[in-house]
């Protein structure tokens, strides 16, 4: 394969070609398109492609993982538009991770539409210029007079047309067009409908294999069993009784924990179940949840650095107002428990891994596989090639659930040991209490919510002091005066990514404190929000919507009462009403959740709304239904009976909407979750006059 | 200790012999026997339904059924309702765009399906009350009440 740059322009496209293979385009989203040169070593890092085939097969590779968060579909969209082919004429493909052909591949952030949004439309438009370019001169006629309309070029005058299958070869032999033209969006056939999942079929058919469900000849299941105690070891093993277990083949000791093989995993389960392990628990024996509070405390008692001029401004207000939020640790729970299937034969590593983060799946399954000095000369090799560790090959495969968890790879890191070990190909699977007491949890934190107030109860100060979490975030409502501090500690559990990351606390206390400010100065959450948004247009319009689509102001069913937040996050702006009635006799009961969003240029609609949803319910979940604790330096929870998940009658209908925007595209994995848990707390407070503070929200002490 | 013994099950109405421990749940004797990976593990400790089936066209969650149990009854997969998603229910998912992840979808087809076998136009409460055993952590629970509200009266007994 030969590569040519895209002349005349800082490109971020090149083709290449195999003589009569029909036509391969490279390109790359994200901000690391530059031109390549002709040997591809340097600067161009395409991230994705689309090949179209002599025989007009039309596949386009994406490196972005699919969740469920759709990205599979709306990516192929924003490429058929532009190539003018019908979304049942493309397929998608997961790319291999290949640094060389595909650059670093992480997915997560909610940025996949962001990025991709320009390059995926240029290089549909850029291939079908080219198809135009090849039809015209065959015909010999102005590519002006030809036209593209799915699948086939045409030249109306002649009568004379041909596939792109016919036209791929041909079109490949020319240099990609130094410009190309976008379509006017008011000419979008695909861009802005609501189109279904290209994987739908084979979920609802159970087709669909998820990397759980792979079986290679030969393998075996691998269980693990950690050390309850974070951070604990092995200090003695008794297999015996493991053993005798039919199906058991052998127990293996690595440093995360004491492994049983099986030939099925209820036989490894039963193993796990089976072993007498002594375990050394190390430090973080004494460690739980109120000791950790008492930390957060004692840390933001002591903290006496704030900004002097914010601290005059907060000290001199006539009015001043403070209160401690406390966030818990969150599991996860993705649905497909944790799994990764490994086989090292012929001198390469494969893996088969449901991962948001296949490149680091991929470095660290070298590091493991290969020796000290064949793991230093690859990754040399790599840095100089572009091209690293060719001898580990993943195979990224649909998740059954990420919200973060799956960004880590310790999984990868314990099936490579694990395969190398049993020498045979290794699915390692966790049983669901592993994933619910060994995961990266939601930081638990405290934040320190600090105004003051002037004589109207408009805030001149504003201070968060994030106490545990990754950081504090500026509230964006105009304050003359607003910051925060962040007090980073570890509390030795261990922490990563959960869904919105940040924005699921910061939102919880940015917006749960300003409706306390907005009680303080005796006015309506609405309209103290707004009155703090004047020069914030946009956002203010999707409040207000927010709020007449839920009726905000007017007269509500008896008993029941509204509560209102917003959060932009992402590049997108979301607000959330959440109607409910509660009472002593019959708890809490929500009837409604009204969701607007405003996320630029929209892709596929119904993805919005799905995301908008489920984002809601996942927040909702960790809202109302449960937290993770510890006690003896260990998850109390161990199962979805412990850590329940709401069901299908806890959760009420949700009405979203989606504003409808010429403004560059925003997130909307993560966007739908941060609002609902103030939300929830702002609709409790005007149903209880009660302030919930602390999440999850406890019934008991509501109506106490 | 092993207690091997050789059962029989009829599986999307095929005859299939296994040899297992009389206590192996169904769930694994499909998935890790059978190769019938369409059924789910998630919890494990029948809370789930992930893990749906049906028993004698009972809503079974097959983590719960040990061998023995289901031994010479006849079990019902997501791979026996159709190959193509063409029964009313599957279509009624693809209509309404239900799955995000998709993993947990077979096992809320599968309790769909029981329950409109036996209430072909059940109302929202009734739809709680069944649907209310099957777990989806994506959040798809508006639209799986929607997609059962379409195929309402279009599933036989």
């Amino acid at each position: 394969m030969s590569a040519l740059q895209n002349p005349g322009r800082r490109s971020f496209m090149v083709t290449t070609v195999a003589a009569g293979s029909g036509l391969l385009l490279a390109f790359a989203l994200g901000s690391c398109g530059a031109v390549s040169s002709a040997n591809g070593r340097s600067g161009f890092r395409p991230n994705g492609w689309l090949r179209i085939t002599p025989g007009g097969r039309i596949i386009i590779t994406v490196a972005e993982a699919e969740m469920g968060q759709g990205v599979h579909t709306s990516l192929a969209m924003l490429v058929a538009e532009e190539l003018e082919v019908g979304m049942e004429q493309v397929e998608v493909e997961q790319a291999s991770v290949d640094n060389r052909l595909y650059g670093w591949q992480s997915t997560g952030g909610s940025t996949s539409i962001r990025e991709g949004w320009e390059p995926m439309r240029r290089a549909g438009a850029t291939a079908r210029q080219m198809l135009v370019e090849a039809a015209a001169r065959r015909w010999q006629v102005p590519p002006g007079e030809c036209r593209a309309r799915l699948g086939v070029v045409e030249h109306p005058a002649s009568g004379k047309r041909a596939t792109y299958g016919e036209l791929a070869s041909a079109a490949a032999q020319l240099d990609p067009p130094s410009q190309v033209s976008l379509k006017d969006p008011a000419s979008f056939r695909i861009i802005g409908r609501a189109t279904g999942e290209v994987e739908a079929v084979p979920v609802v058919t159970g087709r669909l294999r998820y990397a759980s469900d792979l079986k290679l000849p030969g393998m075996l299941t691998a269980v693990v069993v950690h050390c309850p105690v974070f951070g604990g070891g092995v200090r003695s093993v008794a297999s015996e009784a493991a053993l005798r277990v039919a199906g058991v083949r052998r127990v293996l000791e690595i440093e995360e924990g004491v492994v049983v093989l099986a030939e099925h995993f209820w036989a490894a389960q039963q193993g796990a179940r089976a072993l007498r392990i002594e375990w050394d628990y190390g430090a973080a024996a004494g460690l739980d949840s109120a000791g950790i509070r008492r930390l957060f405390q004692s840390h933001a008692d002591r903290f006496d650095s704030i900004d002097q001029e914010l601290a005059r401004a907060l000290e001199s207000a006539p009015r001043r107002l403070e209160a401690d939020y406390h966030i818990p640790f969150q599991a996860h729970a993705v649905p497909e428990s944790i799994c990764c299937t490994v086989h090292i034969h012929d001198g390469i590593c494969e893996v088969w891994v449901p991962t948001q983060s296949p490149s680091d799946a991929q470095e660290v399954a070298a590091r493991l596989s290969l020796s000290r000095p064949g793991y230093l000369l690859q990754r040399l090799k790599g840095k100089l090639l572009g091209r690293p560790f060719d001898t580990v090959r993943i195979h990224t495969m649909r998740l059954g659930g990420g919200f973060g968890r799956r960004l880590a790879v310790d999984y990868v890191v314990e099936a490579v040991k694990i395969a190398k070990l049993a020498q045979a190909p290794v699915r390692l699977l966790w049983p669901r209490e592993e994933e619910i007491r060994y995961g990266y949890y939601r930081p638990a934190s405290l934040h320190r919510m600090r105004a003051g107030l002037d004589r109207q109860g408009m805030p001149l100060a504003w201070h968060q002091l994030a106490v545990g979490a990754g950081g504090f975030r500026s509230p964006y409502y105009s304050i003359p005066a607003r910051g925060g501090d962040t007090l980073k500690l570890e509390s030795g559990v261990p922490t990563g990514p959960w869904r919105s990351v940040g924005h699921s606390y910061n939102a919880f206390v940015i917006e749960g404190f300003v409706d306390e400010l907005a009680a303080a100065a005796g006015r309506d959450p609405l309209d103290y929000r707004l009155a703090l948004l004047e020069d914030e247009p946009r956002f203010r319009a999707v409040i207000e919507q927010a709020a007449e689509r839920a009726g905000w102001g007017g007269r509500l069913p008896e008993g029941h009462h509204l509560g209102l937040a917003a959060h932009p996050s992402f590049g997108s702006l979301v607000a959330q009403v959440v109607e409910l009635s509660a009472d002593r006799e019959r708890g809490i009961r929500l009837h409604r959740i009204v969701c607007v969003v405003d996320c630029g240029r929209v892709v596929n609609p119904d993805t919005v709304k799905a995301q908008m949803e489920g984002g809601i319910i996942f927040g909702l979940t960790a809202t109302l239904a449960g937290a993770i604790t510890i006690r003896n330096g260990r998850v109390e929870q161990s199962n979805l009976h412990d850590f329940p998940l709401l069901r299908m009658g806890e959760v009420p209908p949700i009405d979203v909407y989606i504003v409808p925007s010429s403004a560059p595209p925003g997130g909307v994995g993560e966007p739908g979750v941060p609002p609902v848990a103030p939300a929830v707390v702002n609709a409790l407070y005007a149903a209880t006059g009660k302030r919930i503070r602390e999440l999850p929200v406890k019934p008991e002490e509501l109506f106490q | 200790m092993s207690k091997m013994a050789r059962f029989v099950l009829t599986v999307n109405g095929e005859r299939r012999e296994v040899e297992a421990e009389p206590d192996m749940p169904l769930l694994w004797v499909l998935r890790d026997l059978l190769d019938l990976t369409g059924t789910k593990y998630s919890c494990g400790i029948g809370v789930c339904g992930m893990c749906n089936v049906h028993l004698d066209g009972e809503l079974t969650p097959s983590c719960s059924v040990p061998v023995a149990a289901a031994s010479g009854r006849e079990v019902t997969t997501i791979e026996g309702i159709s190959p193509d998603g063409s029964h009313p229910v599957q279509q009624a998912w693809l209509e309404e765009r239900v799955s995000q992840c998709g993993y947990c979808q077979p096992g809320q087809i599968m309790a769909a399906i029981a329950l409109l076998r036996r209430n072909p136009t059940p109302d929202d409460a009734a739809i709680d009350e069944v649907m209310g055993g099957t777990l989806c952590r994506c959040g798809s629970y508006p639209r799986i009440r929607r997609a059962i509200h379409r195929a309402a009266g279009k599933v036989g007994a």
